[in-house]
């Protein structure tokens, strides 16, 4: 028995099929291929006006763009002299050495290679008695427009984020890093959705151990499908047993760029709006690039800050129930009758209160994830009111309880990624647990536990807790916790094995 | 395998902490001191709790009266308190202990190993000596846990404000094993005021110091209190004194110490004083200075008690010669040779 059930007899894994469509080109063997898509369509042009010289056009309604596949392939089709003049084989030729106005002109061979242009917004063309086609690019460029950052507000630096178009997002990148270096590296992931995934890196920098390790990893992926993040981020990290990200997604383009040119490899995959970091050690999920544009002074009391919110958001209910209940003695006296005070005819016990308000925090939150905006906010009120008021005046909680749980609650807003600060909500609950086990010396254990486990993770050959870690004596370049003035930053970071070590002169 | 190494380390922590559990207590289950009474009548001790009253509860509450705990010494004593009546007596809160005038007559070193080693109080209570009665007195006179705030303004050093130096019992603990006598506060019997200080040994009292000997007992300990003192016209506030303990050497023999003790004090009234004036008021702090300190001396050397330290600071004075001082000090305090110099400073 595993984990999760019963474990089922594993089917081997079932081949590729290579090719995936085994037909000649043939104008029968395209409508067969696409015999039950109500939107592909075919339609018959005639070179020069002339019915006796018929050439078949096949597109997908709703991934060409009309108007495109109208002025720049059908009307020369018809219109131009030199094309009405020609035979079928000069005409081809003429086509495919870029006769109509089209960026994009390709001679495909295969009814794959045919079948995939298709679905990507290709108008492909047919000649009478010619086993090859000519795929033209006139795919529509309907997409949701570069938007502000939903999670990763900017007071000082740029507005715009990622989108779906897995073309706009490079070019989001290109347009920040004109470098010639800059690698883009293409695969194709899922076997139903065939999901371009893009590796970007910067050669000359990138370690290269790091890179061929990652498009392995995406080149490895043998999923259905590639639709969500976590499909991505599960299949490249070794390490399942673990709630902490071990890969760093950003909406931002410029938090990407500063990634690559640190050293680190990026992905972007069509339909996802992130990007992602590799390799993701502890210290990229307290930054931001908000830290870079603030003076190094704001920006190192603010990275601090953040630190010490994670032991307050880790740490806090886990000491609350240590000390009130096994070390009442670290507590000042005047605070000691206080809390007994408000304890007074509270009929839980003091891990169950911390507990419960803990569990309806967690509750509180994701009821109003899911919320629509327009009964979100009462949602929240009747929360607050219930949790915060009602069960206090009640006396179903003590008010220590509440502002303890309250206090780490909002300390964990402060954590700039979700997936981290989910990690360390997993953990809260966990070292509470403790806390009411054994005190202090159960939240010592437990946190040794955690940092054990911290410990032992590793990204793409890059232990997790680096810089805190594994620095070989080094100084942090750049910052852990203490940012240092952009001009003193003259290496990149040791760790990630640069082939350029300088950053700067 | 993973698996069950994971299972193993959940056990083995599971195992760890299963006995941790009975540890614990709710808030609402103990009761706060902050105030305990230490009593003797020779052959059994008694510890009496004052129990702080919850925020916005009245006086006496249930569990909340004043409990008693009697034992073969201080230790148990304070486990039969904690256990008597309804909730249980957490001592861990104690601000002050009373000691009673016979139970200080035998010796404190139990009640300081209790009060230090022990889990029941804790090591930095305040330790203060009543004299000529019980310490339950002094408490129910004082009224109950309203006598820790009282003794808490005693020793609170707020500028020069404090009545009276007071030691915590790890620091009372400290200087019995290291000199053999420990200063303690004293308190009358009516639950007044501090009035001195007693000198305890490990085998009871070796006397108790009041007025100027109790302020030269401070001169001595290079502390300051409260006290003020007419020169001629100009009325002074000792606000600073530091004393330093030197071993003089006479041809690599260890001859005598030289105690330095510097005052700093301020005027309290007037202004534009004339020069003679501050001549005046110098010397007159620096006899005032010199009388207390001669008299406590003369009380120390007659009870052969270091209450002022003097060993232990002349030790730390000449690290390099620890042997040498240690050999040639003197069993009694009448051989030693001492000499006070003063030296005062008065801020305008």
């Amino acid at each position: 028995m595993g984990w999760f059930g019963r474990r089922q007899r594993m089917e081997p894994p079932h081949p590729r099929k290579e090719p995936r469509i085994d037909l000649p080109i043939t104008e029968e063997n395209i409508c067969a291929v696409f015999r039950d898509a109500a939107d592909f369509t075919v339609r018959t042009a005639s070179l020069g006006g002339d019915p006796k010289r018929p050439v078949t056009v096949f597109y997908i309604q709703g991934m060409v763009r009309g108007e495109r596949a109208n002025d720049y392939l059908l009307r020369p089709l018809a219109q131009d002299a030199a094309l009405a003049a020609a035979d079928y084989d000069e005409v081809y030729r003429m086509m495919r050495d870029g006769a109509l106005y089209n960026l994009s002109v390709s001679e495909r061979t295969t009814m794959d290679e045919v079948a995939f242009d298709l679905v990507e917004g290709c108008a492909v063309l047919l000649f009478p008695g010619k086993p090859a086609v000519l795929s033209f690019s006139v795919a529509t460029e309907e997409k949701r427009s570069v938007s502000q950052p939903e999670n990763e507000t900017s007071v000082k630096g740029a507005r715009d984020s990622f989108v779906e178009s897995l073309r706009t997002n490079t070019s989001l990148v290109r347009r920040r890093m004109r470098a010639p270096e800059l690698c883009i590296k293409e695969h194709k992931v899922g076997r139903q959705t065939v999901t371009p995934v893009d590796v970007l890196y910067l050669d000359g920098i990138a370690n290269p151990g790091i890179v061929a390790e990652v498009e392995r990893k995406v080149a490895g992926i043998d999923v259905a499908a590639l639709l969500s993040a976590g499909y991505l981020e599960q299949y490249i990290t070794d390490e399942s047993a673990t709630p902490f990200p071990l890969t760093y997604f950003t909406e931002r383009p410029d938090r990407f760029c500063a990634g690559l040119v640190e050293g680190r490899v990026g992905i972007l995959v069509d339909g996802i709006s992130v990007g992602w970091l590799l390799p993701a050690t502890v210290d990229l999920f307290f930054s931001t690039e908000q830290d870079v544009s603030s003076g190094w002074v704001t920006s190192s009391v603010l990275l601090v800050l953040r630190y010490l919110c994670l032991l307050i958001t880790l740490l806090l209910p886990a000491l609350y129930i240590a000390a009130v209940t096994f070390h009442p003695e670290m507590l000042p006296a005047a605070l000691m009758q206080s809390i007994a005070s408000a304890k007074r005819s509270v009929p839980f016990g003091t891990v169950f209160e911390v507990l419960l308000l803990l569990a309806a925090f967690e509750i509180l939150q994701e009821a109003g994830r899911y919320l629509p905006a327009a009964i979100g906010q009462t949602a929240s009120i009747l929360g607050g009111l219930v949790v915060g008021t009602a069960a206090v005046e009640a006396r179903i909680v003590s008010p220590a309880v509440l502002v303890a749980v309250a206090i780490a609650g909002v300390a964990g807003y402060t954590q700039p990624n979700q997936d981290f600060a989910g990690a360390l909500r997993i953990w809260r609950f966990l070292l509470a647990v403790f806390a009411a086990l054994g005190g202090l010396p159960a939240v010592a254990l437990g946190t040794a536990w955690l940092l054990c486990h911290l410990g032992s993770l590793e990204t793409f050959g890059v232990p997790y807790l680096t810089p805190f870690a594994s620095a070989a004596g080094e100084q942090v370049e750049g910052h852990a916790v203490i940012r240092q003035p952009l001009p003193r930053v003259k290496l990149r970071h040791n760790y990630l094995k640069t082939g350029n070590r300088r950053n700067q002169r | 395998m993973r698996a069950a190494r994971t299972a193993a380390l959940c056990l083995t922590c599971l195992m760890l902490l299963s006995g941790c559990t009975s540890g614990s207590r709710e808030p609402d289950e103990l009761t706060v001191v902050r105030l305990a009474a230490a009593d003797s009548d020779g052959k059994t001790v008694t510890v009496t709790a004052f129990p702080a009253p919850l925020e916005g509860g009245e006086e006496k509450e249930e569990g909340q009266e004043t409990r008693t705990g009697t034992g073969a010494d201080p230790a148990e004593a304070c486990l039969m308190l904690a256990s008597d009546g309804g909730s249980f007596a957490f001592l861990g809160h104690t601000e002050h202990i009373l000691v009673g005038d016979a139970m200080a007559g035998q010796g404190i070193r139990a009640l300081l190993e209790c009060a230090v080693l022990g889990d029941s109080m804790r090591p930095d209570a305040y330790l203060w000596l009543v004299e000529g009665d019980t310490a339950a007195v002094w408490g129910q006179a004082a009224g109950g846990d309203n006598g820790a705030k009282k003794l808490s303004a005693y020793c609170t050093d707020s500028g020069t404000r404090r009545k009276v130096m007071a030691w915590t019992a790890a620091q009372s603990l400290n200087r019995l094993l290291r000199t053999g006598v420990a200063p303690v506060p004293v308190l009358p019997a009516g639950g007044g005021e501090p009035e001195g200080y007693a000198l305890l040994t490990e085998e009871g009292k070796a006397g108790i110091l009041k007025n100027e000997d109790a302020e030269g007992l401070e001169l001595l300990l290079g502390q300051t209190c409260h006290h003020t003192l007419k020169a001629g016209e100009i009325v002074l506030e000792v606000v600073s004194v530091s004393t330093e303990v030197e071993p003089v050497w006479s041809k690599g023999t260890f001859y005598g110490v030289e105690v330095t003790c510097r005052l700093t004090a301020r005027r309290a009234n007037g202004s534009n004083w004339a020069e003679k004036n501050v001549a005046d008021a110098e010397n007159e702090l620096k006899q005032w200075a010199e009388a207390r300190l001669n008299a406590v001396w003369e009380k120390l050397k007659a009870w052969n008690v270091d209450g002022g330290e003097l060993r232990h600071r002349a030790l730390t004075a000449s690290a390099w010669q620890t042997e040498k001082l240690k050999a040639d000090w003197p069993d009694e305090l009448s051989r030693l040779r001492i000499a006070f110099s003063v030296e005062t400073h008065i801020d305008f």
